[in-house]
């Protein structure tokens, strides 16, 4: 296993926090107009034009068994940088902040989460690995509507 | 100008190959073996391209110190020269050398190059004298800082002429544009346009971003003209010297190329030219004695096709002999004598290819020292493209370069399906069909599959949205049916709606997205909104229908073949028909808009006023009718009836006619005869006849 970012970009889904390493993120974007994908995995929720570069947006309450929810036009987009992979990003409900990850740390076992550590602010953040996100979501046999 | 353009361009790429060349001269003394050949290849490569830029251009002081390094690597390669530090030492010289002449006029290099140029020979011949190598010749180099100090006013300028940016920032550039346009769009939408003030400044951006676009744009597409125009002179050129008589003929300049593409083609195609006139092309006596016109003819062409670039470069000289390759490979020990005895005539062929081979028995200064084809195919595979070769011995070569669109704008119909919107390529669509109430039922179930019957073809036909994942697909919703091209075949989408043709620029598809197989792209359309580019053949591939090829599926009907009829009535219910080759088109016009004209009734349509004629004033004996409110012209063919049209009140159908007609009731100009068609006796007639005879009558 990598050694931990020392430091990352939180945020909220569904009331949990999480957290990406500073370095894998590139940029927070409000929500920006997205089409669905046809004919591909649930995990890809859409693609959406920034600037005029086309990224991939994955569903990740559904990869993260959370709660489905469309995203929401107050939703943000964090897109992550090439060394994550091609262009693309998620979303999110909301941005914490700058979290300093030291701390007694759980390791976690699952494909995305890496560990969970236990935050200043207070509560549990859990580190996702976005590289770990994309190659999920590619799996063809997610469905929507599965998780309860 | 075309010449200052060709002379930055070729500065350029100069120093990018003398930067590699002190690199790779500096790493050479410390490989070893096959590393040690392979840099001696790549490096002698680069020399040779420069010598051959050099003399394009008529530089040639340039072309002469390549010449001579290039001399001294070939003996190198040959394995009759060591590696000396001295060796090295004025290679390097020469490198730097090569790099001051760029930026000097040429008479002012003339007189250091001709002793570096003496010495190159010398150290190739192997009488190196190890002092003049380690202390070089002070007094000339002080001189040439001299000129460095000091460059020539005109020259200085024209190192600033041209910058390199990398092919990311230009992306960058280019998808920033487009977004400045969509949001230029956007804006004036939103505009008051009563307010002057605003009015103004909206009007400013339309242009700047309109510029903005276009400019940009062309910092990365070019038309490939500004590389093919200097071919025709440069074997005009290279003829001369062989001695030969050579025309070359260009076609497809306006094919438009990445610029990036355009600029590592033009080595290729450089040594390709080189390699017909010198190679390729015969002397003139040869080519009589063979039967072929003294002037031998190059042709060079390119075009878009299924996505890619294609190059052609064809002579018609000698054609390479396998035979003769095939000895002469095994000679210069670059295939055993196993391994050519078990290949074909034409991968024999292919043995020119590899790196130093050469069948000229003599080395001239244009080619022939067995680089340039291997040139030709790294620089080829260096760009994602690939090099075929077609050779017929006595008729000419072939070579044949496939080139990947890196960025490309192309015509597509954005069309909609389950809610999903794609675009279809233009190249990719033969033509759509409208499924109305009384067609949709053409759609048939066949063997799982669904079959539709288009015209006297039974298509395979996939519902689109179905393919893309929709959820539910009403059938109501299908609207149309684009009949689209997949390889050889074709097959039919059932689509729901059509949207605008938009000419988008191609982006690459998301590397997640390629597993699902039935997309080439992406794009951003007019409204800002991503959209995927379909390929018609994954399509097939997904859905599993055979795409039928154009021919194959006829179906045979059981009536004889006399072409196809239009039936009409005419006001008196009277029921007609005519092969729709004698007519030209059918117009449809309302009550009112006819005009009566010195005592008839006219129609004015584009093309020309029309004389109305009814049916019985065209066949004798037919019952009397009028000419109707409202209904149908039908425009004869033909060019003998310009001022006439048979107007009629309704139009019934198509049929096909028997092959033979029955004999008509009545006889008159234009009538064909009598046939059953769709269950009713009708009068076939010959509309264009008929009108030619009411005209000259009349």
């Amino acid at each position: 296993m990598s050694a931990n970012p020392e430091t990352a970009c939180s945020f909220r889904l569904d009331g949990r926090l999480f957290g990406f390493g500073i370095s894998m993120v590139r940029e927070v974007h409000p929500m920006a107009p997205m089409v669905p994908v046809p004919a591909a995995s649930a995990g890809f929720l859409g693609l959406v034009n920034l600037r005029g570069a086309i990224h991939l947006v994955l569903d990740m309450r559904l990869l993260l068994g959370l709660p489905e929810k469309v995203p929401a036009a107050g939703d943000l987009l964090v897109l992550f940088n090439a060394s994550a992979g091609p262009a693309f990003g998620v979303v999110v409900d909301e941005i914490g902040g700058i979290e300093k990850l030291s701390g007694p740390s759980l390791e976690c076992p699952g494909p995305l989460v890496v560990s969970v550590f236990d935050t200043a602010s207070g509560g549990a953040l859990s580190l996702v690995r976005p590289q770990a996100l994309l190659a999920a979501a590619a799996d063809s046999s997610l469905v929507r509507g599965a998780m309860p | 100008m075309q010449d200052q353009a060709a002379l930055d361009e070729f500065r350029a790429e100069a120093r990018d190959h003398l930067a590699r060349v002190s690199e790779g001269l500096v790493r050479l003394e410390r490989l070893e073996g096959v590393a040690r050949v392979e840099e001696v290849n790549r490096l002698f490569r680069s020399l040779h391209s420069i010598k051959g830029g050099a003399g394009f251009l008529g530089l040639k002081v340039l072309e002469s110190v390549s010449h001579g390094a290039e001399t001294v690597l070939d003996r190198v390669r040959k394995g009759s020269l060591a590696v000396t530090p001295a060796v090295i030492d004025i290679l390097l010289e020469a490198t730097d050398l090569l790099g001051r002449l760029l930026e000097q006029a040429e008479s002012e290099g003339e007189k250091n190059a001709a002793g570096l140029v003496a010495r190159l020979l010398d150290a190739a011949s192997g009488s190196v004298a190890p002092e003049t190598m380690i202390a070089g010749d002070p007094e000339p180099l002080a001189g040439e800082s001299d000129s460095e100090a000091a460059p020539h006013p005109d020259m200085g300028a024209d190192k600033n002429r041209s910058i390199r940016v990398s092919v990311e920032v230009a992306d960058r550039l280019m998808a920033l544009a487009s977004e400045l346009v969509l949001v230029r769009n956007q804006a004036l939408n939103k505009f008051e346009p009563r307010d002057s003030a605003e009015r103004e400044l909206v009007s400013r951006l339309n242009t700047v971003a309109s510029d903005i676009q276009r400019s940009v744009t062309s910092t990365r597409m070019q038309p490939v003209a500004s590389l093919f125009q200097r071919l025709p002179r440069a074997a005009r050129d290279l003829a001369r010297q062989l001695g030969k008589s050579i025309e070359l003929s260009v076609s497809g300049a306006e094919v438009e190329l990445d610029r990036g593409v355009i600029e590592r083609l033009a080595d290729p195609l450089t040594h390709l030219i080189r390699n017909a006139c010198d190679h390729g092309i015969e002397p003139g006596p040869e080519r009589v004695r063979a039967g072929k016109p003294e002037t031998g003819s190059i042709r060079v062409e390119a075009r878009h096709e299924g996505g890619q670039i294609h190059v052609v470069v064809r002579d018609d000289g000698a054609g390479i002999d396998p035979e003769r390759v095939g000895r002469l490979a095994i000679e210069r020990g670059l295939a055993t004598r196993a391994e050519v005895e078990s290949m074909s005539p034409g991968q024999r062929q292919l043995l020119v290819l590899r790196p130093g081979f050469s069948t000229a028995s003599r080395v001239t200064d244009l080619s022939g020292r067995g680089v340039g084809l291997d040139v030709v195919q790294a620089n080829l595979a260096a760009i994602g493209g690939t090099l075929q070769l077609v050779s017929e011995p006595g008729l000419g070569t072939g070579f044949h370069l496939r080139l990947p669109l890196t960025l490309a704008i192309i015509p597509c119909l954005v069309v909609e399906a389950g809610g999903f919107r794609v675009c279809a390529p233009q190249r990719d669509l033969e033509e759509l069909v409208l499924l109305e109430e009384g067609v949709r039922q053409g759609v048939e179930s066949c063997h799982g599959g669904l079959v539709y019957r288009l015209r006297d073809q039974l298509l395979p036909v996939v519902p689109l949205a179905g393919l893309l994942g929709a959820k539910t697909n009403e059938p109501g919703n299908c609207r149309y049916l684009a009949v689209v091209r997949c390889g050889p075949g074709r097959l039919g989408l059932v689509i729901d709606k059509v949207s605008s043709p938009e000419e988008i620029v191609v982006k690459p598809l998301h590397p997640a997205l390629e597993p699902v197989g039935l997309f080439s792209g992406a794009t951003v359309l007019g409204d800002g909104l991503v959209s995927l580019i379909l390929d018609t053949e994954g399509v097939a591939n997904k859905s599993g229908a055979v795409p039928v090829p154009a021919a194959s599926a006829r179906v045979a009907r059981p009536a004889g073949d006399g072409g196809l009829v239009l039936l009409f009535e005419d006001s008196s219910g009277g029921r007609y028909g005519t092969p729709l080759k004698t007519i030209s088109k059918v117009v449809r016009y309302e009550a009112g808009q006819s005009r009566r004209l010195a005592g008839r009734a006219t129609l004015d349509i584009p093309g020309g006023i029309r004389a109305m004629v009814a049916m019985h004033e065209l066949v004798p004996g037919a019952p009397r009718g009028i000419i109707p409110e409202s209904g149908y012209l039908l425009l004869p063919n033909g060019d003998g009836t310009p001022g006439v049209g048979v107007a009629v009140a309704d139009i019934v159908d198509t049929a096909r006619a028997p092959a033979a007609l029955q004999p008509a009731p009545l006889a008159a100009a234009g009538v064909l005869g009598a046939a059953r068609l769709n269950g009713r006796p009708t009068l076939v007639v010959d509309t264009a006849a008929m009108a030619a005879a009411w005209g000259g009558a009349g």
